[in-house]
């Protein structure tokens, strides 16, 4: 058959083939005296810098140092220089004391306030207290110094709360964005596998 | 012997040769494997036998695709770049059509490196060297579709039969008997034309 001989050249001959095969016979690969030499390494040391798993790996370690470096500085930004611990043991007073530069106050019993208009107003303008207004008339010296003394030490541990509050946050977003890149290239590896098994190239 | 002890052992006969048939193929490697495994271990010789073998099949595929005065110089672009690459290569029996995979590729890579970087050459006209009625031949059969003027170029120019192609390729001999048949049919068919010209 004709189209035997077109297949495996068996069966009768196809002239107008044959015809075709002696003319482009003439184009025919033909070994050159001199094939390019090869090179002298097949680079095997250079097979796990380009693989998959290590691409990952990489990754993965450049994100967490740049996620440590990111945390540390974000931690140095937010003390300012501000040392938490020595706030602990010895709190330093954020808010002036009331001073009263006049006659000392009564050591007895308090006066009432909307007694003596005339008193407060002169009081209000030696002392421009942030405390509320009753209190600077109701305590007394020693007691407003502690109870100052008091919200500074409460102030300074709510800042301390809050900063560790933030940077817990912070570790969590971390973490989270991790573990997403982490998925991501999980997939990416999948795909780049599956791409590998259907097309043997690489 | 009974009837139903003859039947017995040919039973058994017959489920021990299909298990030695079966087992038979997992230890035995092809030729091309055995070379390839030898190539990533470092013998060189035996990429020289592996690049006579594909040899052909290599020009085939860029002759189907690249000018003729560009083939030779990117045969031995594509085997350095299988020498580079083998330890790549996953299955070792999938050789030859890895091989061809970078073949095409490095036929598209040089008309995209040819359109970015090259003029034409002022001697284009003069370089066609090769034998007229051959390259008029080659001319037609590249107006085919992909599949069949690469089918037809290994048949016709290289002189490989049908089965050589589907070993050395990779693809089906039920695909290579088809683009054979098909793109010859083309092929006559332009022929035809071109003579009644």
């Amino acid at each position: 058959m004709k189209e035997d001989y077109l297949w495996d050249k068996s069966g009768e001959t196809d002239a107008e083939i044959a015809e075709l095969e002696q003319t482009l016979g003439r184009l025919r690969y033909k070994r050159p005296v001199e094939p390019q030499p090869l090179p002298t390494t097949s680079r095997k040391w250079f097979r796990p810098l380009f693989s998959p798993a290590f691409a990952i790996a990489a990754t993965l370690v450049i994100l967490l140092l740049a996620g440590g470096l990111w945390l540390g500085l974000r931690r140095a930004h937010s003390d300012g220089g501000r040392d938490t611990a020595a706030v602990d043991k010895a709190p330093e007073v954020s808010q002036p004391a009331p001073v009263v530069s006049g006659p000392p106050p009564p050591t007895g019993p308090v006066k009432p306030i909307g007694d003596n208009v005339a008193e407060r107003d002169i009081k209000r303008s030696i002392n421009p207290s942030p405390l509320p207004r009753r209190n600077i008339h109701r305590v007394p010296n020693e007691q407003r110094q502690t109870l100052a003394q008091a919200q500074a030490v409460n102030n300074a541990r709510r800042i301390r709360r809050e900063e560790i509050a933030r940077g817990q946050e912070a570790k969590a977003q971390l973490i989270k964005a991790l573990l997403i890149t982490s998925d991501k290239l999980n997939e990416v590896q999948k795909k780049i596998q599956g791409t590998q098994e259907r097309n043997p190239i690489s | 012997m009974s009837e139903a002890g003859t039947a017995g052992e040919l039973l058994l006969m017959t489920s021990v040769s299909r298990t030695a048939a079966a087992a038979q193929p997992a230890f035995e490697k092809s030729p091309e494997a055995v070379l390839v495994e030898a190539v990533r271990n470092g013998d060189r010789d035996a990429f020289g036998r592996l690049y006579d073998l594909y040899a052909p099949m290599v020009h085939g595929i860029l002759l189907a695709r690249v000018p003729f005065d560009e083939v030779d110089d990117l045969v031995q672009d594509v085997f350095l770049m299988a020498f580079k690459r083998i330890h790549t290569l996953r299955e070792a029996g999938a050789f030859g059509g890895w091989l061809a995979m970078i073949a095409r590729n490095r036929a598209v890579d040089f008309y995209r490196r040819q359109r970015e970087t090259e003029e034409l050459p002022e001697n284009l006209a003069r370089r066609a060297s090769v034998d007229t009625e051959a390259a008029e031949a080659l001319r037609l059969i590249r107006t085919l579709p992909d599949a069949y003027r690469e089918t037809l170029v290994l048949r016709l120019v290289e002189g490989m039969t049908g089965p050589e192609i589907a070993e050395r390729t990779g693809l089906t001999p039920a695909s290579v008997r088809v683009n054979l048949h098909r793109g010859m049919k083309m092929l006559r068919e332009k022929l035809g034309m071109e003579s009644a010209r």
